[in-house]
């Protein structure tokens, strides 16, 4: 359980908050503190005050995957193979391993063709495949995703999602605008001018949010 | 007023795109994968990237705008009202209609993601011009936002729109429909009959369509209504 | 040249003889012409026109004040022709490689890690510049010497933004200190045989420099 406690920090201000293991999607207009949330949980930020505990460890001791949401922003290293292999390497995991490990999630992500290609001559999807990868690489307890879906198309936030489901981390984080992927995830947070309004399974959520922008259209329609 | 493509082809490196057709008056979705060529059929439109064969002529076109997917590339001011000022806009107004009055010295790279996208859509959507392309109008908007936004494109019938997106979820109606597929802009034509031909619709779309409930056209209106449909 | 080793260590030595003489200038600039692409190197040299500008001012205030302006000129352009061919060899991920070869897991490293970064915001700054020219291109602004501060200030803001994000990305990635990394090159025969020449070019340039020094130089006379 992710349990976060009289948590302050900037606008940001939720005093109890449980997120349980799966998938779980913030959603929220521009500025409401998603990504002031995320970046919490991935250690970029410290709280001022309160606390962040990931299965009772500070999020600083938690091994974190994270996806921006610029395709452009996740890129240290010029060539696919150096981006997905730097955790690894700031790790200084032993150099026969990092072959075998990088050859592992490029398969698991499918991106084997990609491994010598200039991260800079690739599509956005591919990026934020290239992304993925990097953040899969260390098998991390937790992995972050910020709006990864806006820049991408249909086919591509599908495939993702798969891979999201089978990445075998106990916690996915992700944020988005688009409420019919909200709508599949294990639980929902919706935040509103750095508050936590609603949380909980999707379906109780949404139902807080008929007849605004963020119910989804399936619903509506019953499909 | 029209903008006629007559057997372009555009190459960049291992990439190409071919297009053939006539872009009128109206709002113009043009749909593809990421990667697909939008952006570069885009600029190609634009006039910022000739393309290698063929020919794009333009009639009755006396302004053209494009507006690129990410605003950051557009950004030239230091500070949010000089931002305005470079697209010929009054600052204040337009910040007030974005919501952010009292920014005028706030450089626009320290404006969040969805501030710098309203922020630019609303210089963009100001000026008028008889060609506006623009290239993922609805990246980095909330829900709310693209609501908002698809209210504005909805006034602008007195010259030529072509949105080039893959949003699935928040659309407006359109007068027309095309969609790029393996290198090739097809044009599928003005909805409803549009929707029976286009290759990837958005997935609600497509299930109304398999339920034998094909909508009017694309926007969130006319999905509810042909899914109240008996 | 693939070999990076070899390659900068022959920059460097051709720099160092095209510096302290003007036969060391001239026997660069001849490995320069059979060694490397020229062609290449010469359509790159447009990316420092302003550096020549500079050059040839100063070359000539030098001329006029005390004599030696063409001497400096002709020197400083080899070096820079050889910066230039340098900069068009580099190969992504390569200066980690050389960094950890040189100097361990830990400072080679770090220095490497801190040059392909150098690297990427060079080219990212080049992008960055073209997407301003789009934009003022677009907002039918003329990009005169008026635009030069509000594009510099841009192009510095991203910068500063970007940095800003790798940093973060380097954090949220577990870097704290170097790094493990197998350091691999590409040594061809034509590397060896381009990097064994760069000793005559040493010594065409250390002789010249040594005659400088014993006959020529009215400072060291003055000592002597």
């Amino acid at each position: 359980m992710i349990d976060i406690c009289d948590l302050r920090y900037r606008l940001l201000h939720i005093d109890h908050l449980k997120i349980p293991r799966g998938i779980t999607t913030i959603i929220g207009p521009n500025g409401s503190g998603k990504t002031t949330l995320l970046r919490l949980l991935a250690g970029i930020a410290v709280p001022e005050s309160g606390t962040i505990l990931i299965d009772g460890v500070p999020p600083r001791k938690t091994e974190a995957g994270w996806v921006n949401e610029f395709p452009d922003r996740n890129i240290l290293f010029s060539i696919v193979y150096d981006e997905i292999a730097s955790p690894l390497r700031f790790r200084h995991t032993a150099t026969d391993e990092i072959p075998l490990k990088v050859n592992a999630v490029v398969k698991r992500v499918g991106i084997r063709h990609l491994i010598s290609r200039k991260v800079r001559e690739l599509s956005g999807g591919e990026k934020v495949l290239v992304a993925l990868a990097a953040a899969l690489v260390c098998t991390p307890g937790i992995l972050l995703l910020d709006e990864y879906d806006t820049h991408l198309d249909g086919a591509r936030c599908s495939q993702i999602g798969h891979l999201l489901s089978a990445s075998g981390c106990g916690y996915v984080l992700r944020c988005s605008q688009n409420m019919e992927t909200a709508a599949t995830s294990d639980f929902l947070i919706l935040l509103d001018k750095g508050n936590l309004v609603h949380a909980g399974d999707p379906i109780e959520v949404f139902a807080h949010l008929s007849g605004t922008p963020y119910y989804p259209l399936s619903l509506k329609v019953g499909l | 007023m029209r903008v006629s493509l007559d057997r372009i082809c555009i190459t960049q490196g291992n990439f190409s795109l071919a297009a053939d057709g006539t872009f009128n008056k109206g709002v113009h979705l043009v749909s593809g994968a990421v990667g697909s060529g939008k952006s570069t059929l885009a600029l190609c439109l634009a006039g910022m990237l000739p393309p290698e064969r063929g020919t794009i002529q333009r009639s009755g076109i006396g302004s053209t705008m494009l507006s690129l997917q990410f605003p950051e590339h557009h950004v030239t001011g230091m500070t949010a009202a000089e931002e305005c000022t470079s697209w010929g806009c009054e600052p204040d107004t337009i910040l007030a209609s974005c919501g952010l009055k009292g920014h005028n010295k706030t450089s626009p790279l320290a404006l969040s993601r969805g501030e710098l996208k309203r922020l630019h859509l609303a210089c963009v959507l100001n000026n008028p011009n008889d060609l506006l392309l623009l290239d993922e109008p609805f990246s980095s908007l909330d829900c709310e936002e693209k609501y908002a936004f698809c209210t504005l494109i909805a006034h602008h019938t007195s010259n030529i729109t072509i949105i080039f997106t893959h949003e699935q979820s928040v659309l407006p109606k359109f007068d027309r429909i095309w969609e790029i597929e393996n290198g090739i802009l097809h044009d599928r034509g003005t909805p409803p009959e549009a929707l029976k031909t286009w290759n990837s619709p958005p997935p609600l779309i497509k299930k109304l369509i398999a339920a034998g409930k094909s909508p009017r056209n694309i926007s969130q209106k006319d999905i509810l209504e042909a899914a109240c449909r008996t | 040249m693939q070999d990076v080793r070899i390659r900068i260590g022959a920059a460097a030595v051709l720099s160092f003889s095209a510096f302290v003489s003007l036969w060391g200038a001239a026997a660069a600039f001849f490995w320069f012409f059979i060694f490397t692409p020229r062609l290449q190197s010469i359509r790159r040299l447009r990316l420092v026109i302003g550096a020549f500008v500079m050059i040839a001012i100063i070359s000539l205030l030098l001329q006029i004040t005390n004599g030696s302006g063409y001497s400096y000129g002709i020197r400083i352009i080899v070096i820079i022709l050889i910066g230039v061919w340098l900069a068009g060899e580099y190969h992504p991920g390569e200066f980690l490689h050389l960094g950890v070869w040189l100097a361990g897991d830990h400072l080679g490293f770090d220095v490497g890690l801190m040059a392909e970064m150098g690297m990427q915001s060079l080219i990212s700054l080049l992008d960055d510049l073209d997407r301003i020219r789009i934009a003022y291109i677009l907002k039918k602004i003329p990009l005169d010497i008026t635009g030069i501060i509000p594009a510099g200030t841009l192009l510095v803001h991203m910068e500063l933004i970007r940095a800003r994000d790798n940093a973060e990305l380097l954090a949220v990635r577990g870097y704290r200190d170097g790094g493990a990394l197998q350091p691999g090159f590409k040594t061809s025969r034509l590397d060896i045989v381009a990097g064994l020449s760069v000793m005559p070019v040493f010594f065409i340039a250390a002789l010249h420099f040594v005659n400088f020094l014993y006959f020529d130089s009215a400072f060291l006379k003055g000592l002597l």
